[in-house]
């Protein structure tokens, strides 16, 4: 059983190994968006895209110390455009995501939310989480300053504690009125 | 002879075609019209676009259909006119102010005849213009969303028939009265027509950026019923013509009475002229009262009220109008591409009256007349008339062009369409419709550039032609090959309400302007929401306003207490989703009113008087995801 999956790893690595080769061999000639995009609907992935996902980033970006500035931006926008879907410490629409960035490369981050609708139907682990949560992630309009603002609010939050459900950011729905007899 | 023979041909093979069919074991299929390769022309694969985007009135439903040729395929309805509780409009807040006119909210009307914008007499894709017909209205549809952005209402009118046609660079959307009444209206006997009644040519600016409309002048007319029109182009640029019948001026039975005389006629109306007596300020202010509905920049429709216009009688302006004698009771009025040519389909008459521009200018200059009509001179027919079309048909009534010398010409009577040649005037073919045609359709056929590929047929009957429904039948086009010398039926497909016209627009010309959502950053709605943390309840004395959001695959908030008995509750409904076709749905069980269908981006309003108390449900009704079903929520009410 244990040969069997090596052998399988192995087979799998040397596919990529070829994969590569073969995109690099071809190196005269630029790969255009067009033929990535065929590429991957063929499910054939470079050793970068099975890690680091598909979509507009092609390298792991270099990433300075958190800039709590940026952290603070990214987090209205994670209020405005992620929270609807998810929480920090646990699951809600989709999977929770305060670790996101130890479990995941900036890169990976960076193209999943740029990137989402391609993500989930081509990539193989954006596809084990659709089958997981039943749910596409949706079209957010994210740019890459956005995508950058948003990972620089993960990162600032992925070695602090864990919240209640009510202190986690964007937390929805607001106390009914208070003048209501009715709701107590 | 030759048809009555044709026909006979026709049944004897229907006959022999069906024992044929019947020995075979399979079903008949008429064969009547259609031809060999037709499949392959009108086939568009599974994941393929149309050639074409064809827009159909919807008559009597008061929409716009919009369809795809050659496939004939249905894509969507366009609410214009008439409450569509599918997508809310009419229903909701934002769209309620769509339907207001100065009798109030009217809830329907009827759609005739669809007008593309177009610049140098060019179809340029920007809006789609359609009357009501009968509380006399005129719509502009925006191309890049597909909804109708602003509905103008039309004063000192009895009937909005003979609109809105065009001017070549959409200067003017122009509009005559069908019926006339006394203007300003009074209440005097119907008998007293002749003395009393008015008939009103109005001209509406449109605004070359925004497409906003508004009422420009109004030019008075001697009272008789006006009808179809076009503008000039080319050499006739500056000129509109319209139809008219009731000559006659009778106010009973007109299918008797204004049937008598031999000729009708068309009205050319210098419409440059009147822009300039206007513009010298000689057109007078009458009072009068209107709506104009139009949605503001945070997509919500605001009435306004006006209360004025610009009138030109037409009597105290020589030059202004003049009168073509046309045979008998025409309808159609259409001109051909270079602009020389005006075609009248005398409905009443075997013949199809040609009249030339040259000619008429020629007339005017040497006084050419034959009397007048209430102060305006009537042309000479001879004098004006370039040629008639011998023959066509029974029943001619619109004439479309397909750009390369011909003349397409619908037969009411005789269910076909007759080619002819400009010029010669000769019928040089033509091709049995199924049945009674009203008006035909070639893209672009009214414009200088037509798209002359095909001639849609717009069929009233179809009786025979489809699986039975009751007695109530669809109404249907054809799509004709018009490519060789032989017109080629190729494909039958029913159609929505009673389409009267058509146009067409190459799907090249719209199809990358689709707007896709709305951006959820530039919602100005007022109750808008841009996170579920902006959601919740307010509450204004018995007033309650609910902002929701939504997005796959929830609401928030999706518990909602605090309602009352007596309550009116406005639930302000945000969709957050930024992607395309994602909207989101809105209904609540009990509520006397619509669902709502909320657009990507978008805030949609819906008002609920609950009348009981109790807990009940609400849920998405568009299906938007693999949680769909357990996108829903409760709302408590409390006594």
């Amino acid at each position: 059983m244990k040969t069997s999956n090596n052998f399988r790893s192995i087979a799998a690595l040397l596919a990529i190994f070829i994969i590569n080769v073969v995109l690099a061999g071809c190196g005269a000639k630029e790969e255009t968006q067009a033929e990535r995009e065929a590429r991957w609907v063929e499910g054939r992935m470079t050793s970068f895209e099975y890690e680091h996902g598909i979509g507009p980033v092609t390298q792991e970006p270099e990433l300075g110390p958190i800039d709590p500035a940026m952290a603070a931006k990214g987090k209205e926008l994670f209020i405005q455009k992620c929270a609807t879907c998810h929480y920090l410490d646990m699951k809600k629409t989709g999977p929770p995501l305060r670790d996101v960035t130890k479990r995941r490369s900036a890169a990976y981050v960076l193209n999943q939310v740029q990137n989402p609708e391609k993500m989930g139907k081509l990539h193989p682990d954006g596809k084990k989480l659709v089958a997981q949560y039943m749910q596409y992630m949706t079209i957010q309009g994210i740019t890459p300053e956005i995508a950058r603002q948003l990972l620089e609010f993960l990162r600032s939050v992925a070695d602090q504690p864990p919240v209640a459900t009510e202190q986690q950011p964007g937390f929805g729905t607001p106390p009914p009125p208070p003048d209501s007899a009715a709701t107590k | 002879m030759k048809q009555f023979k044709l026909r006979i041909a026709a049944v004897i093979f229907c006959g022999l075609a069906a024992i044929v069919a019947a020995v075979a074991g399979c079903s008949a299929k008429k064969e009547i019209g259609g031809f060999g390769d037709a499949a392959s022309k009108v086939y568009v694969a599974p994941g393929s676009y149309d050639e074409l985007y064809a827009f159909m009135s919807g008559g009597f439903s008061g929409q716009v259909s919009v369809y795809g040729l050659p496939s004939g395929r249905l894509f969507k309805v366009i609410p214009v006119f008439s409450q569509d509780p599918e997508k809310g409009y009419g229903y909701s807040e934002e769209t309620k102010p769509m339907l207001m006119t100065s009798h109030g909210f009217i809830p329907w009307d009827d759609a005739h005849h669809a007008q593309l914008s177009r610049t140098n007499d060019s179809l340029d894709g920007k809006w789609l213009f359609i009357n009501g017909n009968n509380t006399p209205r005129v719509a502009r549809i925006d191309l890049t969303t597909f909804e109708t952005d602003e509905i103008i209402e039309i004063p000192n009118s009895g009937g909005n028939h003979g609109s809105p046609f065009i001017t070549p660079n959409t200067e003017y959307v122009v509009a005559s009265t069908r019926f006339s009444v006394p203007i300003p209206q009074k209440d005097v006997p119907i008998s007293s027509y002749k003395e009393n009644f008015k008939g009103s040519i109005s001209f509406i600016k449109v605004d070359p950026t925004t497409g906003h409309m508004k009422l420009a002048f109004q030019i008075l007319v001697p009272g008789i019923d006006y009808d179809l029109s076009r503008a000039g182009k080319g050499p006739s640029y500056g000129w509109s013509f319209f139809t008219s019948y009731n000559s006659e001026q009778e106010n009973t039975l007109l299918e008797v009475n204004a049937s008598k005389n031999d000729k009708d006629f068309v009205a050319a109306v210098n419409w440059k002229l009147a822009e300039e007596l206007v513009a010298q300020g000689k057109g007078t202010v009458m009072p009068c009262n209107y709506m104009h509905n139009f949605l503001d920049e945070a997509r919500i429709a605001k009435s306004e009220s006006i209360k004025q216009v610009t009138v030109l009688n037409a009597k105290g302006f020589p030059g202004l109008i003049y009168y073509l004698p046309t045979p008998k009771s025409p309808h159609g009025c259409d001109v051909d591409p270079s602009g020389e040519y005006i075609v009248a389909g005398g409905k009443l008459a075997a013949l199809v009256a040609v009249h030339s521009f040259t000619k008429m200018q020629k007339a005017i200059e040497n006084k050419e007349f034959d009397g007048e009509l209430d102060g305006v001179p009537i042309l000479k027919y001879e004098s004006v008339l370039a040629g008639e079309v011998q023959n066509p048909g029974l029943g001619p009534l619109h004439t479309e062009f397909d750009g390369k010398g011909y003349g397409y010409t619908s037969m009411f009577l005789s269910s076909e369409i007759t080619k002819w040649k400009i010029g010669t005037w000769e019928v040089v073919d033509r091709i049995p419709v199924y049945y009674s045609i009203g008006h035909l359709m070639i893209p672009g056929g009214d414009t200088r550039n037509p798209y002359g590929k095909y001639v849609v047929a717009l069929n009233k009957i179809t009786k025979d032609r489809y699986l039975p429904t009751g007695p109530e039948l669809c109404q249907a086009g054809q799509l004709i090959d018009i490519t060789g010398d032989k017109m080629k039926m190729l494909l039958d497909f029913p159609l929505i309400g009673e389409p009267h016209y058509a146009q067409a627009i190459p799907a090249s010309l719209l199809m990358d302007k689709s707007v896709r959502w709305y951006s959820i950053d530039e919602n100005k709605n007022p109750y808008k929401v841009k996170s579920e943390a902006e959601t919740g309840i307010k509450r204004e004395g018995n007033t309650v306003h609910v902002k929701v959001s939504t997005i796959r695959t929830h609401f928030a908030p999706d518990n909602i207490e605090g309602i009352k008995v007596g309550d009116k509750v406005y639930f302000h409904v945000t969709n957050l989703e930024q992607d395309w076709d994602a909207p989101h749905g809105f209904a609540v069980m009990g509520n006397n009113n619509s669902e709502l269908l909320v657009m990507p981006g978008e805030t949609r309003t819906i008002v609920w008087e609950p009348k009981k108390s109790g807990v009940y449900p609400f849920y998405c009704t568009d299906f938007c995801s693999a949680l769909h079903q357990e996108m829903s929520g409760y709302i408590r009410v409390s006594n």
